[in-house]
């Protein structure tokens, strides 16, 4: 199946950008084949909405399950209609250890969103986000 | 009838006081005054002048699009066109709206081909009027909290205040904007005759001011400095942007005990300085 991960760098070794909607892209990942893809994020920047653009990216690239550090209500909403499964990441795990993680099912799934939704930079910018679970940096 | 609005970005430099201060100069010239307060999402014209918000004048509605299922054929169309990212459609299903992130824009039902979304109306905020002279009237505009796109709400207002102007023939309109250079100002600042950008001489304010400078300019608003509390700070890099952007600066007001006190006690309405203004 295809997983979706929200990263930094365009690689397996990258770890999992914290924020859903503001990652710099998404890797869709081939679980069987580990076979992947980088797709830019196109609402970084936006002031409001980033979490349903990243969302409706997932959906796109037809990714069933989706491995997060923190998810703000939109998106979540919008993943859980689509059928989307939602785990928990962690931050000192790269993606491709967190496919392997979640395949071999040790990964656990969120059942509500974990934090506020996520103002972006364009004006005027507000950066909140408290609670869910403990992200080392 | 003469629109002119008191806005400069950065918050707490003394624009509703400036604007109240405005209002009185042009009532002493024999004018009739209408203050609107444009900063729906924290209005406090009304404390400084001594009134109070009780009943509601008009409630404002914004529309909020409905998919109709019947006809939607799931074309994605609305996906497209939603600058706010306000609509989301899971594959084979029908979109599905957020509305807490959509501003009302219109852009997904003017676009939709089969015509298939509809809209329904929420309040989303209200406009009160105080009387405070046969020459003298507020209009405070509110949003409701939390309201995510506050701009339609300072549309309306202005709307319903620049209608009572006219039928009343109010020859001053005073719009009170927001801080800051987002839409609720954007919406306040359109087509108005001048635009009083009022700044005070710290780094903060020196840095809001150019930011406002640079979204007047591409409004191609008429404007001028105001500087309050001119003489608590060092001016020159004011005086130097003025000059750089070739906007003139109209007053520099000194701190002023009797100003603060005055709109302390809601009492700016009867505050008479000579020198102000």
């Amino acid at each position: 199946m295809k997983i979706a991960l929200p990263v930094r760098e365009k690689n397996l070794n990258s770890v999992i950008d914290p924020r859903f909607g503001r990652a710099t892209g998404y890797l869709i990942v081939d679980s069987e084949t580990e076979d992947y893809q980088f797709i830019p994020n196109p609402a970084a920047g936006a002031a409001r909405g980033a979490g349903i653009a990243a969302a409706q990216v997932v959906v796109s690239q037809k990714a069933e399950a989706v491995v997060v550090g923190f998810i703000g209500p939109n998106a979540f909403s919008a993943l859980e209609t689509a059928g989307v499964t939602i785990y928990q990441g962690s931050s000192n795990q790269t993606a491709k250890e967190l496919v392997d993680s979640l395949t071999a099912g040790k990964l656990t799934k969120l059942t509500r969103p974990a934090g506020p939704p996520q103002r972006g930079a364009g004006p005027p910018g507000r950066r909140g986000g408290r609670g869910g679970p403990q992200w080392r940096r | 009838m003469e629109k002119i609005a008191v806005t400069g970005g950065k918050g707490g430099v003394g624009k509703s006081t400036i604007a109240s201060l405005l209002a009185n100069r042009y009532l002493a010239q024999g004018k009739k005054v209408l203050l609107v307060d444009l900063d729906v999402e924290c209005p406090n014209d009304h404390l400084l002048l001594g009134q109070r918000l009780t009943k509601p004048q008009k409630k404002i509605n914004s529309p909020y699009p409905v998919i109709d299922q019947e006809k939607c054929q799931k074309c994605g169309q609305c996906v497209k066109v939603c600058k706010e990212n306000a609509i989301f459609q899971a594959p084979d299903q029908y979109p599905q709206i957020f509305e807490n992130l959509c501003s009302s824009c219109g852009a997904c039902w003017i676009s939709c081909p089969d015509k298939a979304i509809s809209q329904k109306e929420k309040e989303t905020g209200r406009i009160f009027q105080n009387k405070i002279s046969d020459s003298y009237q507020l209009i405070t505009g509110e949003a409701n909290a939390g309201l995510e796109e506050t701009g339609p709400i300072v549309l309306a207002t202005k709307k319903f205040a620049l209608r009572i102007a006219k039928r009343e023939n109010y020859q001053s309109v005073i719009f009170d904007t927001a801080a800051g250079i987002h839409c609720p100002v954007i919406s306040a600042l359109l087509e108005v005759d001048l635009a009083y950008l009022v700044t005070e001489p710290t780094p903060l304010g020196l840095h809001d001011l150019g930011l406002i400078i640079d979204l007047a300019r591409k409004m191609k608003l008429k404007s001028k400095i105001i500087i309050n509390q001119a003489d608590l700070g060092d001016i020159d890099q004011i005086t130097a942007l003025s000059r750089e952007k070739r906007i003139e600066i109209a007053n520099m007001i000194p701190f002023s005990s009797k100003i603060v006190k005055a709109y302390s006690r809601g009492n700016l309405a009867n505050l008479k300085i000579k020198e102000l203004l």
